[in-house]
C-alpha cells in the first residue's frame, strides 16, 4: 500500500492519544482505589454495587431494630423474673396457710405479706421500659395511675376486680427480609385464661377469713396455675431473646459477605493496575521515540 | 538534417517538463492541506502530423490527473455518518450519565432508602417528638434529589435543542456552498486545475454533510452532484433547498419548547436519516423523555401509595377528617409532586397508628409505608414484563442509562476507528508523498536539462548550417 507522510503522522497521533487515554484511566483508578466511579464504566458491576449498597443500608435499619427489640425483651424478661420469684413465695405461703394448725395471728401476718406481694405485682405489671409501658400492648403511654391518666392495671381492693386498660397490640420490629420479631408481651395474657392478680388477692382473703377449708384448696390450685402462667411467659420471652441473638449473629455474617462483594465489584486490584500503568508508560515512551525517528526524514534531506 | 521541427519538438519537451514541475510544486505546497488530492501530469506523445513524413511532433501534456477514489469517498461518507451519529449520542448521553450514574452516597438510591427508614423509625417510636419531622425531612430530601435530576435532564434537552438548531443552519450554509461549487464546475471545464480545486472543495463539503446529517450523493453526467437528505432533494444541481425549524411547546409531556425541522419550500417535516443530527434527535425525542418518564413514574406511584395507606382504612374506604390529609400533593404534569403544605406546617398530622382513635404505641400504618420498599409496585424495565420494588425500579433506570451510555461510547469508538481506516486508504490514494514528489522533481528537472541540451545542440547545428554552409574556402 502506498504510504504518505500524512498517514504516518496521523497514525502516530492516533496511537499516542489512545495510550494517553489508557494512562489517564489507570491513574484515576489507582489514585481513587475504585475501579469504577460511574455506572457507565461497567454497568453490570455498577448495578451490583448499587444493589449491595442499598442492601447494606437496609441491614443497618434491621440492626437497630434488633437492638431495640432486644432491649424490650430483656426488660420484659427481668420483670417476669421478678414476678416468678413473687409467685413462688405466694405458693409457699398458700401451702403453709392450708395448714389447719396455724393461729389467727400467724394467718393475719401471712395475709399481710400476700397483700404486699399483690402491690408489688401490680407495680411490676404497670412498669415502664425505655419505650414505654412493658405490658400495655399499644398503650405504651399508660402506667401507674396519675392525675390525668388511667392506670394500666388496677385492682379494686374490695372485690379483687382487675381492670386492664391496655390493649393486645403486638409491637413488631422488622429484622430481616419479611421477618418481624414481636418485642412485647400484652398485659391481656395476665387476665385472660388465668386472672393472676385476682388469684393472689383471693388467697389473701382466704387467709384472713379463717381456718383452712375446701375453698382454699381450690384457691391454691389457681395460684399454681398463675405461677405456671408466669413461668411459661418467661420461657416464651426467653426463646424470643434467643432468636434475636441468632438473627443478630447471622446479620454480622451477612455484613462481611456483602462487603466482600462490594470490594470485588468496585475495588481496584492495585498490583494489576500498577503493572498495566508501567506497561502503558513504556509503550508511550517507545512510541514517541520511534515516531521521532521515522516521521522527519524525507528525500530532500539527502539531495544535493 | 536538423530542422526547425526538431526545435518545436524540443520546445514541447521543455514546456511539458515545466508543466510537470508546476504540478509537483503544487502537490508539495499542499502536502498537508485537508482534502487535497494529489495531481499528476499525464504526458503522451503528440499526434503525428498527417500527410507529412516526420519523426514525431513532441510531447503533449494531455491531462492533469486528479487521484481520487470515488468508491472510497462513498465508504468514508457512510462511516462518517455513523461516526457522527454515535459520537453525538455518546456525547449527550454522557451528560445524562453525570446526572444519574453516581455510585456514591449522593445518588438517588440512598435518598430513597433514607425515606423508607424514616418511616420505619416512626413505626418504631410513634410517640417520639422527632420522628415525624424526620419523616418530612427525608421525604423532602428524596423529592429534591429526584426533582434536581429531572430538571437537569430538562436542561440537557434544551441544550440539545439549541445544538440541533445550530446544525440546521450549518447544513443550509453548506448546501448553498455545494450548489455554488456545482455552478462553478459547470462553467470551468477548460481550466482543469481550477476544476480539480473545486472538486476537492466540494468533496470536503460532502464529507462534512455526511457527518452532520447523513446526506447522500448522486452524480450527474456533467460533473455536478445532487444531494439527498432523507428522501428529499437538498441540492439539485445548482440550486439548494433549505431546512427551517419551528419551536413550539410540546402538547405532550414533558411540555418543553422544542424545535421541529421541516423543508422551507414544501413545509413537509424533514426526516434526518443519520449523522450527528439524527443522534441528537434520538436522544432528545426518545432517550431523555424515557428517563424523565421513569423518574416521574417512580415518584408518582410511590406518592400515590403513601397517600392511600395514610388516608384509607383496611377496607379501602377513606378515613374521615382529620385523618384525610394526604402526605403528597400530585399535579398532572411530570414531577409535579410536592409534600402537602398542611403536613409541612404541622407534621403531627401524620397518622402512624393503624386503628383509630390512635394509641401511643401503635405505629402499624407507618410500618406499612416503610414496608413499601419491599412491595412490588412498578412495572420494571422498558420491556415491562417484571413487577419490581421501588428500589429495584430506580436501580433499573440508572442501570439502563449506564448501559446505553456504554453502548453509545463503544459504538462511537468503533466508528471512529473504522473511519480512520478508510481515511488511511483515501490518503494512500490521494495523499502526497514527499519522497515521491522529490523523485519526480529530479526526474523532470533532468528531463528539462536534457531537452535544453538538445536545443543547444540543434542551435549549434543550425548555426553551422546558416553561417558556415556556402562559405567554403574563405
Amino acid at each position: 500500500m502506498r504510504v504518505t507522510n500524512q498517514m504516518s503522522a496521523a497514525n502516530l497521533l492516533l496511537h499516542l492519544n489512545s495510550l494517553r487515554n489508557r494512562t489517564s484511566n489507570l491513574t484515576d483508578q489507582i489514585s481513587s482505589g475504585q475501579r469504577i466511579t460511574r455506572l457507565s464504566a461497567d454497568p453490570t458491576a455498577g448495578a451490583e454495587v448499587l444493589r449491595v449498597r442499598s442492601h447494606l443500608e437496609v441491614m443497618k435499619g434491621w440492626e437497630s431494630n434488633l437492638a431495640n427489640a432486644r432491649s424490650w425483651l430483656s426488660e420484659t424478661e427481668s420483670a417476669l423474673d421478678h414476678m416468678t420469684t413473687l409467685m413462688q413465695r405466694v405458693r409457699e405461703l398458700g401451702v403453709a396457710g392450708a395448714n389447719g394448725t396455724l393461729s389467727g395471728e400467724q394467718r393475719a401476718n401471712m395475709a399481710i405479706e400476700v397483700d404486699e406481694i399483690v402491690s408489688d405485682l401490680l407495680f411490676t405489671l404497670n412498669g415502664k421500659g425505655t419505650d414505654g409501658a412493658l405490658f400495655g400492648g399499644f398503650r405504651t403511654d399508660l402506667g401507674v395511675e396519675t392525675a390525668t391518666e388511667l392506670p394500666l392495671f388496677s385492682m379494686d381492693p374490695e372485690d379483687g376486680m382487675v381492670t386492664y386498660n391496655g390493649d393486645n397490640g403486638s409491637i413488631r420490629r422488622e429484622v430481616g427480609p419479611g421477618i418481624t420479631v414481636e418485642a412485647n408481651l400484652s398485659g391481656e395474657r395476665f387476665v385472660q385464661s388465668v386472672d393472676l392478680l385476682q388469684a393472689v388477692w383471693q388467697l389473701s382473703q382466704d387467709l384472713k377469713k379463717g381456718p383452712a377449708d375446701a375453698a382454699s384448696a381450690q384457691q391454691l390450685g389457681s395460684v399454681e396455675q398463675a405461677l405456671t402462667l408466669v413461668v411459661g411467659l418467661r420461657s416464651e420471652v426467653g426463646a424470643r431473646v434467643h432468636r434475636v441473638e441468632q438473627i443478630e449473629s447471622r446479620l454480622i455474617d451477612s455484613y462481611v459477605h456483602l462487603n466482600g462483594l462490594l470490594e470485588q465489584a468496585q475495588g481496584v486490584d492495585m498490583e494489576k493496575a500498577i503493572l498495566e500503568l508501567t506497561n502503558a508508560e513504556n509503550t508511550y515512551r517507545a512510541a514517541l521515540q520511534v515516531g521521532s525517528r521515522i516521521i522527519p526524514p524525507t528525500l530532500a534531506d539527502f539531495l544535493r | 538534417m536538423p530542422s526547425i521541427n526538431t526545435l518545436y519538438t524540443a520546445r514541447s519537451g521543455l514546456a511539458a517538463a515545466r508543466r510537470a514541475l508546476d504540478v509537483v510544486g503544487q502537490n508539495v505546497a499542499n502536502a498537508s492541506a485537508t482534502g487535497y488530492s494529489r495531481q499528476e501530469v499525464a504526458q503522451s506523445a503528440a499526434e503525428p502530423a498527417r500527410y507529412l513524413p516526420s519523426s514525431g511532433q513532441g510531447v503533449a501534456s494531455t491531462n492533469v490527473i486528479r487521484y481520487r477514489d470515488e468508491f472510497l469517498d462513498k465508504q468514508y461518507r457512510m462511516r462518517n455518518n455513523a461516526s457522527g451519529y454515535h459520537g453525538a449520542r455518546a456525547d449527550s448521553l454522557s451528560q445524562v450519565d453525570q446526572i444519574l450514574g453516581s455510585l456514591g452516597d449522593d445518588g438517588l438510591n440512598p435518598a430513597l432508602n433514607r425515606f423508607f427508614m424514616s418511616w420505619d423509625n416512626l413505626a418504631n417510636h410513634p410517640s417520639l417528638a422527632t420522628a415525624r419531622p424526620q419523616v418530612v425531612d427525608s421525604a423532602g430530601a428524596l423529592l429534591e434529589t429526584v426533582s434536581q435530576a429531572y430538571l437537569e435532564l430538562l436542561q440537557v434537552r434544551t441544550n440539545i435543542d439549541e445544538a440541533i438548531a445550530n446544525k440546521m443552519v450549518a447544513i443550509n450554509g453548506m448546501a448553498e456552498q455545494v450548489a455554488d461549487v456545482n455552478r462553478q464546475i459547470l462553467i470551468s471545464p477548460a481550466n482543469q486545475a481550477q476544476a480539480h480545486e473545486l472538486n476537492d472543495q466540494r468533496d470536503l463539503l460532502l464529507d462534512d454533510l455526511a457527518k452532520l446529517a447523513g446526506v447522500t450523493v448522486g452524480s450527474t453526467v456533467d460533473g455536478m452532484v445532487n444531494l439527498y437528505l432523507g428522501g428529499q432533494t437538498l441540492v439539485d444541481r445548482d440550486s439548494a433547498h433549505s431546512l427551517a425549524s419551528v419551536s413550539a411547546i410540546e402538547a405532550t409531556e414533558p411540555g418543553q419548547a422544542i424545535s421541529t425541522l421541516f423543508w422551507t419550500e414544501t413545509d413537509q417535516p424533514a426526516q434526518i436519516p443519520g449523522g450527528e443530527l439524527a443522534g441528537l434527535l434520538e436522544v432528545r425525542d426518545q432517550r431523555l423523555p424515557q428517563y424523565m418518564e421513569m423518574l416521574d413514574n417512580l415518584m408518582r406511584t410511590l406518592a400515590t401509595e403513601v397517600n392511600r395507606i395514610l388516608t384509607t382504612d383496611q377496607f379501602g374506604d377513606p378515613l374521615p377528617p382529620p385523618n384525610d390529609v394526604e402526605f403528597f400533593t400530585l399535579g398532572t404534569r411530570w414531577m409535579e409532586i410536592q409534600i402537602n403544605p398542611a403536613v409541612l406546617a404541622d407534621p403531627s398530622q401524620i397518622l402512624a397508628a393503624q386503628t383509630l382513635p390512635a394509641v401511643a404505641g401503635d405505629g402499624e400504618r407507618a410500618m406499612q409505608v416503610a414496608k413499601l420498599k419491599d412491595v412490588r409496585l412498578l412495572t420494571g424495565d422498558p420491556v415491562g414484563s417484571r413487577i419490581v420494588t421501588p428500589g429495584e425500579y430506580l436501580r433499573s433506570v440508572v442501570t439502563l442509562v449506564g448501559l446505553q451510555v456504554q453502548q453509545a461510547t463503544r459504538s462511537s469508538e468503533a466508528a471512529v476507528t473504522q473511519l480512520a481506516q478508510v481515511e488511511k486508504q483515501r490518503q494512500s490514494v490521494s495523499g502526497v508523498s514527499l519522497d515521491d514528489e522529490m523523485t519526480k522533481m529530479i526526474q523532470f528537472q533532468q528531463a528539462y536539462n536534457a531537452t535544453a541540451r538538445v536545443v543547444t545542440a540543434i542551435d549549434e547545428m543550425l548555426e553551422v548550417l546558416v553561417n558556415r554552409v556556402g562559405v567554403g574556402g574563405r
